[in-house]
């Protein structure tokens, strides 16, 4: 490790790179590194972790930027950049001894004061990641010498799983590049400069961003906080390529190593039989739900969203329409709420979604007048296939229903009035942590009329939000998961959404490449590229990298 | 249809050479061909619902036991990601496609053809007027434009065919404006205001008939223009909806299975190029019959 | 006289310029949708919708908002794409080399090849030559874009692996000057850069200018024929000159002249059909900056393209205009008379 980093320095200046060429052989013993090539569907618009929204912009900030905590399977969360820490008696108070001897990628090193630098701009600027750090203001984050600490409005067990979602910037390159801005002493707080440069200290630093074409992050020399594996891609290049057929064309001809997880499943099984290429099949925590405005007529009647539910041919969705997916009962995911049985299930049968609705206050001549819509995002065939299905079945019931393709942008804002949001809407939840409460909070008022699709549920159970607070507030896992699990079946008793499936993530990938370690549950944490290898000896490998 | 000064004795004659146009028009091989092809789809296009092999599968049905099937002696064309018999999908889709050429077309005709006229006809103020807002209209392109209202009104079919009709009108604005700048002056108008003629049947009568044959040439040519440009509305998002066997669409939706799957798209793709090829030959062959006389 | 003609016209291109900022800022104001919320990501609340809001001026009157977005275009300011995150000129200074660059190539090719085919089809009327020409043409504006951009992608770039698949450059880029990579690659001598740049323009290039290139075929055919079929040809013929200098030197010349006023119709088509062919080819250019906003409803992205395209269309117009006489004396004589 020390010496390839020795290495590294030396190939800093072209002079000593010759001498080290001509002199020491051991140049040659320096392997060779390769670039790893993804085409991304999105636009990598933005480089800033505050304002990242989309899937392959979170990518390159993870690897750009590194966290406090890193995600373990048992534990939740063990030490990274923070090295340990205090939780007060009440709850409230969160206190970080930062590492020492980390290096930012402009040689200055990570210290407390940028901690809490970060954790206030996030606060302040209010971008998309604040969203998921409403327990704490900027007024509660102080530090010291080399402890930050982070004092919360009121005790909240899911905090430190949040911080695997906090990214920590250099606070000295930030106020260096200020532009005018609306935060006063601190102007822009950095976000025209951050948007396209790199203040992180993470295993890659930004190498060359084209907008709209190409981001490129190559190896950081001074990463020390973890190993870096043998064979780590020298760089990875993110090729924005917004058509799924020409990606999988690009995979093909060798032109990038990795192909994009949004290629239909059907697709990539095609693509297996292509040589070298190979598929990985990996079911993950993310949740496809169906939900409801349960605040409409005939869906304020919980019989009959048992039958709506029992109407929804979860079998179909995964084995035809997807391709793929993993079992799902009630609002959580199980790998997320281990332990949790009994959850009421709704298995595709229309007998029994009949039987439901003959318990409803509704008669079938008032259903059978109903005019519900299912929103599905406009331009994905597979949204509308699901939303067709269930619309179908629905209709057969003797609840007339119709598909109605809005765009993204429009479902979002419908679901914010009780009055414009949809009867259905069908979305997809990537789980970015394991937390329960992730989803549980769906359920609760405390989202009602959020600018997301569970946001237009409306939907509140008494004893469901006790018991999630009861969870929230306390310390104590056991008392954590049992509250999520009773909240998660009277979730499910009430059917306010339709728990469709989890998702079974597949990626097709050239047989040289050894990635995807365990993310321990915590979304990206699998796409660190400081763990993946490319394998020198592969012929392909050196066919296909750029000349 | 021709105008009432040169009406009644010259009868047999224009009898004569409409006949005459006629054969020239079916002896013009391009013509001929897009003639050939153009019926047979509007054939296809009314009589889908009774001779698809597949009826139901133009709308909601879903048969995912059977989904991205090649070609075979049941599924001509193979099948699509929900299983749908891709043959009986392609010819409902003419319909939809032929008849948002047509109304697109119709509508955009009736609005554009009577703004050139006037604007050439009357010239000054109202021409200045009317004719910077052909140019605000034509300074936009066709796609951007009806991209852009297609997705504030809502991704949709009958949207998308708003959408190209409120911009399309100006093609014809254009071309009528010109062609009545030139033929206002002709003799045969000349002698028609020096009769006392009204306004209205100078510009009806006198003018309109006159430019018909061009703008038979330009409404064929841009009925298939039409057509592409709503197709690549529904590739990029915005036009019409799933399940609709709108041609556009299915390349769209297809060509994400592709090369795999070459069916889904390939089939909605020739049949769009097939009518627009059609349009294009028809309206090739109507300009060199038309320029001949 | 005739300054008074330009005067009188560069007039009508601002009349056109403020009707088109009215007709879109319109467009994108009073119809329905919000695009705000969606842009926070997700579970934005309330509070930072709010804020978002009054950061771009939504809460103030229409009248206020067209006023701002005006004087501010005079300072080349459109507005934060809420795409993007920074302002709307900014990114379309970023990305509008690339779309002119893809366009012009376009242009080039569909005059290079277009023309000679078109004085084939001529000279050859009626022959093989010409009904086979006809048919390439019809073919070449009957297909829908994008699909035959992914066939080319297929064929060339995986069966043939003969041209980069996707983006503009593979290699290290040359210092930023025109932002025309092939331009910047020779300026910076940099052999690599060009000839790669080049290699990336290919497909995209045969996809947008297939289009063009069959009309100004065609546009060449009948006005050949027309020319053929006047005097002095004839009269150069009997005169001994050779038939390739006659139908290259005599009529082409006038032939061109009508070429060149269809590129005044052609510049907004192919423009349009960017939209299309930047999307397939993950061309980094403006024009898919603007579908993405029009997708997106990032209105500031919307009018800021719009306006962008819509001068370029205003302004090769006016060109042309001026060109015209320059290239084609009889015009010159008709403005003196």
């Amino acid at each position: 490790m020390i010496v390839r980093n020795g290495l590294h320095r030396l190939r800093m200046t072209a002079l000593s790179a010759l001498l080290a060429s001509v002199i020491v052989p051991a140049a040659q013993a320096q392997e060779p590194e390769y670039a790893l090539r993804w085409a991304t569907l999105m636009e990598i618009n933005t480089l800033d972790p505050v304002y990242q929204t989309n899937f392959w912009e979170s990518v390159s900030t993870y690897n750009v930027y590194d966290t406090l905590v890193w995600p373990d399977a048992e534990k939740g969360v063990v030490p990274w950049l923070a090295e340990s820490w205090m939780i007060s008696e009440d709850g409230r108070e969160y206190a970080f001894k930062i590492r020492g001897g980390q290096k930012f990628h402009d040689g200055s090193e990570v210290t407390a004061e940028d901690v809490a630098f970060s954790m206030v701009r996030m606060l302040v600027v209010n971008g998309p990641a604040a969203s998921n750090f409403r327990m704490i203001k900027a007024e509660g984050v102080s530090f010291e010498g080399d402890t930050v600490t982070f004092k919360l409005d009121a005790p909240n067990s899911s905090f430190l799983k949040s911080l695997l979602l906090f990214r920590i910037i250099n606070k000295d390159v930030v106020l260096a590049n200020l532009k005018p801005g609306a935060f006063g002493e601190m102007q822009d707080y950095g976000t025209d400069f951050l948007r396209a440069n790199d203040a992180g200290s993470g295993p890659y630093e930004v190498a060359d961003y084209r907008p709209g074409e190409i981001l490129r992050v190559k190896k950081f020399a001074d990463y020390a906080l973890a190993p870096v594996k043998a064979g780590a891609p020298g760089s990875v290049e993110f090729q924005v390529t917004p058509e799924i057929a020409t990606i999988v064309t690009k995979l093909r001809a060798g032109e990038i190593d990795v192909g994009d997880p949004t290629i239909p499943v059907t697709v990539q099984r095609e693509l297996g039989s292509v040589p070298n290429l190979k598929r990985r099949e990996e079911p993950i925590p993310s949740p496809w739900f169906v939900v409801m405005n349960t605040t409409k007529a005939p869906l304020d009647d919980v019989w009959v969203r048992k039958a709506i539910a029992s109407a929804y041919d979860a079998e179909t969705v995964k084995n035809h329409i997807l391709g793929a997916g993993g079992p799902l009962a009630g609002p959580v995911p199980a790998s997320i709420l281990p332990g949790c049985e009994g959850i009421t299930t709704y298995p595709y049968d229309l007998d029994k979604a009949r039987e439901f609705l003959s318990k409803s206050k509704y008669s079938a001549a008032d259903l059978a007048k109903s005019d519900l819509r299912i929103a599905a995002v406009a331009g994905s065939d597979r949204f509308n296939n699901i939303s067709l299905l269930l619309a179908t079945n629905l209709t057969r019931l003797g609840i007339p229903t119709k598909v109605q393709p809005v765009r993204w942008t429009d479902i979002v804002a419908a679901q914010t009035k009780p009055e414009t949001a949809y009867d259905f809407v069908l979305f997809y939840e990537p789980a970015k942590i394991p937390e329960p409460t992730l989803f549980l909070n769906y359920f609760t008022k405390s989202t009602w009329g959020d600018a997301y699709p569970p946001g237009g549920m409306y939907y509140d159970n008494p004893e469901a939000t006790k018991l999630i607070a009861a969870g929230i507030g306390s310390m104590d896992t056991k008392v954590q998961a049992d509250s999520y699990c009773g909240a998660a079946k009277l979730i499910a008793e009430d059917s306010p959404a339709i728990f469709s499936h989890t998702d079974v993530q597949h990626v097709t990938l050239w047989d040289y490449v050894t990635g995807f370690p365990p993310s321990n549950g915590a979304m990206y944490y699998d796409l660190r590229f400081e763990n993946w290898s490319m394998d020198a000896k592969s012929p392909q490998l050196q066919a296909n990298q750029p000349k | 249809m021709t105008s009432e000064a040169n009406s009644t004795d010259f009868e047999p004659e224009i009898v004569e050479v409409r006949y005459r146009t006629l054969r020239r028009f079916f002896s013009n091989p391009t013509a001929l061909f897009g003639f050939v092809c153009l019926s047979i789809l509007v054939f296809v296009a009314i009589f889908a619902p009774w001779i698809s092999p597949y009826p139901e599968d133009a709308l909601d049905a879903l048969h995912f036991d059977r989904m991205l099937q090649p070609p075979s002696a049941e599924f001509w064309f193979g099948t699509d990601e929900a299983g749908r018999d891709i043959l009986s999908r392609v010819m409902s889709g003419a319909a939809l496609s032929l008849g948002m050429a047509v109304i697109v077309t119709m509508i955009t005709v009736t609005v554009g053809v009577p703004i050139g006229l006037v604007a050439g006809y009357y010239g000054g103020r109202i021409e200045a007027v009317l004719m910077r807002i052909v140019d605000v209209f034509s300074s936009i392109p066709a796609l951007v434009l009806a991209l852009g209202i297609s997705v504030l009104l809502g991704p949709s079919l009958i949207n998308a065919i708003i959408a190209l009709s409120l911009i399309w009108w100006r093609v014809f604005a254009r071309l009528a404006h010109g062609q009545t700048l030139s033929l206002k002056h002709e003799k045969y108008v000349v002698a028609a205001q020096q009769l006392g003629a009204s306004d209205r049947h100078i510009l009806f009568r006198e003018i309109l008939p006159n430019m018909a044959s061009s703008l038979l040439v330009a409404a064929s040519l841009d009925a298939g223009a039409v057509i592409l440009v709503g197709t690549s509305i529904s590739f990029l998002g915005a036009g019409a909806n799933p399940p609709t066997p709108e041609w556009g669409l299915m390349v769209a939706t297809g060509r994400n299975y592709m090369p795999a799957s070459w069916w889904v798209s390939l089939f909605p793709g020739l049949a769009i190029f097939f009518v627009v090829v059609s349009l294009n030959m028809i309206g090739d062959g109507l300009r060199d019959v038309l320029a001949g006389e | 006289m005739k300054l008074l003609r330009l005067v009188q016209r560069i007039m009508q291109m601002l009349v056109v310029l403020a009707g088109v900022s009215i007709l879109v800022f319109l467009l994108t104001r009073v119809l329905p949708g919000d695009p705000v919320a969606a842009a926070l990501g997700n579970r934005a609340s309330a509070e930072q919708i709010e804020q978002l809001r009054n950061q771009l001026g939504l809460n103030q009157p229409l009248v206020m908002q067209y006023i701002n977005f005006v004087t501010g275009m005079f300072r080349g300011e459109f507005g934060l794409s809420l795409v993007e995150r920074r302002d709307v000129g900014a990114v379309i200074a970023a990305r509008l080399p690339a779309t002119l660059e893809l366009i012009i190539a376009s242009l080039l090719f569909a005059i290079a090849v277009g023309v000679p085919l078109g004085v084939i089809a001529a000279v050859h009327r009626d022959r093989f030559l010409d009904g086979f020409s006809r048919i390439f043409a019809l073919a070449g504006v009957s297909f829908p874009q994008f699909w035959v951009g992914i066939v080319i992608q297929l064929f060339f770039g995986l069966t043939l692996a003969l041209l980069p698949i996707t983006g503009r450059l593979s290699v290290a880029a040359p210092p930023n000057v025109t932002g025309f990579l092939t331009i910047d690659s020779l300026l910076a001598l940099d052999f690599t850069a060009f000839g790669n740049s080049l290699q990336h323009l290919v497909a995209p290039t045969i996809v947008l200018a297939a289009g063009p290139l069959a009309t100004i075929m065609r546009m060449v055919r009948a006005n050949m024929i027309d020319e053929l079929e006047k005097p002095y040809p004839e009269l150069a013929r009997a005169l001994g000159v050779h038939p390739f200098i006659i139908n290259y030197k005599f009529v082409l010349r006038n032939a061109f002249t009508s070429t060149l006023t269809i590129i005044g119709f052609l510049v907004p088509i192919m423009i349009g059909s960017s939209f299309v062919v930047e999307k397939v080819f993950g061309w980094p250019g403006m024009a898919r900056f603007g579908a993405d906003s029009i997708i997106a409803n990032d209105f500031n992205g919307v009018i800021g393209v719009t306006m962008i395209v819509c001068l370029f269309v205003v302004l090769t117009n006016f060109i042309v205009e001026i060109l015209y006489p320059v290239i084609d004396p009889r015009v010159r004589l008709e403005a003196g008379t």
